[in-house]
């Protein structure tokens, strides 16, 4: 299990474009929570997988240029 | 684009993008180059971007306007090569309402495209633009597209110059971690049979000049991913080739047989090493400008996010000068490719008609070692993965990761614009040709003289080989008629056409369109029960379980000393 916690700008095209990329992960998505900044959205994703899956995929959505910070914290 | 420098502009108008168009009528530094099909103009964007080595612009309508980029910006993303393309929308009050000629290209590209961006606000535009140009070369290469609805291209706009709000830091190369370097530089050390494997980000990073001089100062073996072949002089004697599915044998033997590979801009795909488990038992030192392939394939026992050129530069700092050479495993690669030489020479025999590597080898032959040479998909192009050699980085286009049948003519078109004082050759497949060959009008339209060699086996060849091999023969839906003719092909064209019959035939067309500056289609008859593209590393097999040519059944790929 990890949580995927993200900032992103370009509303809810870039939304898109996050979750194509979770689309193509041997993930589960348990929960996704975005809400909307003053300048941004967060976005936090709990995903159950394998842990180098998890990191491959945050690797994967740090390459979009709408996504401003990335962290994963790993639980378990 | 003007201010950017941008002097020719690839595309079809059509409703949606009308606007844009009629400012490029004003825009006198900006050719306007009507393709016939807009997949056609973006594979000649791309070529025309990896030839320049920045970004060229295609530019399309709405609906099936948009809609047929899709293989040229999915082809684009998956070869990491930088390309902008401009997308007419509907107006903004018409969005979601199914207007005519309406589709969501942005959510359409989106998993293909560094960047996408529906640009809803007139302001945004310049910006927009700004943000598309600079993240297309940034780092790692790679497509972007903007939609541009037909309101917000009509506006007028106080936006000024500027860029969008996104994070533009991630794209630059990290300078490589010292630790890191020496790690690899120690693993370099203790190597029995150090290997050098080299994909396309090394020629996006122009860490050629570096990998020689390593490879050199290790005496190991180089070789490279298909799209690698674009970054090393094959005349270097420690280049073994490209490996893989249809790799050269000690190229092959190489990778396989190494203790220590040092990977340098590659993804790691099943295309160039088979399969990954036999991978595990390899030390590897994984460098690669984007974070996200390091693991994603092969988990490497150092990793060095960093500009190849960079990185290896600072193991060159450190390796001493002087390094024992394996010689043995040298000696043993090289003799197995002058088995493979002299196989080539015994089953040239067995073709009646032309094969297809000797017609390669009449052609780079006769083609100044500068000229640029792209190919088609299909078997021709697994035939010059084996045997064209590169002398010139930066000279070799192909569709690698995508395999996009169609890509040569519009490619090579985009080649010769970018780059109008060198020839350009154009080596295809029938099936491959048939699918793009409608842009060749601008080859008289442009001033494009291009040569078109075509492999023509009246069949797709490659498929056919698997159904040969892989299901027992059943041969489906994979052999064309003689229709059509490809000489009135050219002739419909205004190109000269010339169906030789002998290896001097092919030569002396080359030579002519060469010395005339003319443009040619030489159309190859390849007999397609011979034309078998060996050697063959099946889908899930490894490296050394490869289908040999006749006469080399003796030869094994795995080193025994």
């Amino acid at each position: 299990m990890a949580e995927i916690v993200l900032k992103f700008v370009n509303g809810a095209d870039a939304l898109a474009r996050i979750m194509d990329v979770v689309r193509r992960a041997k993930v589960v998505v348990m929960s996704a929570n975005v809400m909307k900044s003053s300048d941004a959205y967060d976005m936090t994703m709990s995903l159950s997988g394998n842990i180098e899956e998890l990191r491959w995929l945050a690797a994967k959505l740090e390459r979009l240029p709408e996504v401003m910070e990335i962290s994963v914290v790993e639980r378990g | 684009m003007v201010k950017r420098g941008i002097k020719h502009l690839m595309g079809i108008p059509g409703g949606s993008i009308m606007p844009l168009f009629d400012a490029l009528y004003f825009a006198e530094e900006i050719e306007v180059i009507l393709f016939k099909h807009e997949q056609g103009a973006v594979h000649a964007a791309e070529a025309y971007g990896r030839i320049s080595r920045r970004p060229a612009v295609a530019a399309v309508t709405s609906g099936p306007g948009a809609t047929n980029v899709v293989t040229g910006v999915a082809n684009a993303f998956m070869d990491s090569a930088p390309l902008i393309v401009l997308t007419g929308q509907v107006p903004t009050s018409m969005f979601g309402r199914d207007a005519f000629q309406e589709t969501d290209i942005v959510g359409v590209v989106s998993p293909i495209t560094k960047f996408a961006y529906l640009v809803k606000d007139p302001s945004e535009l310049v910006p927009a633009f700004n943000t598309a140009y600079e993240i297309s070369m940034m780092g790692r290469p790679g497509p972007t597209l903007l939609d541009l609805p037909r309101d917000v291209q009509l506006a007028s706009s106080t936006g000024g110059d500027g860029y969008m709000r996104v994070n533009y830091e991630k794209f630059m190369p990290p300078m490589p971690n010292k630790e890191d370097i020496l790690k690899a530089v120690k693993l370099l050390l203790e190597a029995e049979r150090p290997v050098i494997l080299v994909g396309g980000g090394a020629y996006w990073s122009g860490a050629t000049n570096e990998v020689l001089v390593l490879a050199e100062m290790l005496g190991a073996p180089i070789v490279s991913t298909f799209p690698g072949k674009n970054a090393i002089p094959h005349n270097h004697p420690l280049y073994m080739g490209p490996s893989g599915m249809h790799g050269r044998l000690e190229a092959d033997a190489a990778l396989a047989n190494a203790d220590v590979i040092l990977a340098v801009g590659t993804r790691f795909s099943d295309r160039t090493v088979g399969r990954f488990k036999e991978l595990a038992d390899k030390k590897i030192i994984h460098v690669d400008v984007d974070r996200s392939e390091v693991g994603k394939n092969v988990k490497p026992s150092v990793s060095i996010i960093a500009d190849a050129a960079i990185a290896l530069r600072e193991m060159i700092s450190y390796l001493p000068n002087g390094m024992k050479r394996n010689e043995e495993f040298l000696t043993w690669l090289k003799w197995i490719r002058a088995r493979f030489e002299e196989a080539l020479e015994k089953w040239e025999r067995e073709f009646t008609s032309f094969a297809p590597w000797k017609v390669m080898k009449i052609l780079r032959r006769i083609m100044p070692p500068d000229s640029i040479t792209v190919t088609g998909v299909g078997s021709h192009q697994m035939w010059a993965e084996l045997h064209w050699d590169v002398y010139v980085p930066g000279t070799f286009l192909t569709s690698a990761g995508l395999g996009t049948m169609g890509f040569c003519v519009p490619a090579a078109l985009g080649a010769k614009l970018a780059a109008p004082d060198k020839p350009v050759l154009c080596i295809d497949g029938d099936g491959s040709f048939q699918m793009t060959m409608n842009n060749l009008s601008l080859v008289r339209d442009y001033n494009l003289p291009i040569i078109v060699v075509i492999f023509d086996n009246r069949a797709l060849m490659l498929v056919k080989q698997w159904q040969i091999y892989m299901y027992s023969r059943r041969i489906i839906a994979t052999e064309f008629s003689h229709r059509p003719d490809f000489l009135k092909i050219a002739e419909a064209y205004e190109i000269e056409g010339v169906r030789p019959s002998t290896y001097e035939e092919i030569g002396k067309a080359v030579e002519w369109a060469l010395r005339n500056n003319e443009p040619i289609i030489i159309d190859v008859t390849i007999d397609n029960d011979k034309d078998i593209v060996l050697p063959w590393v099946k889908p899930g097999d490894w490296l050394t379980d490869a289908v040999k040519p006749p006469g080399m059944e003796d030869v094994e790929l795995i080193w025994r000393r």
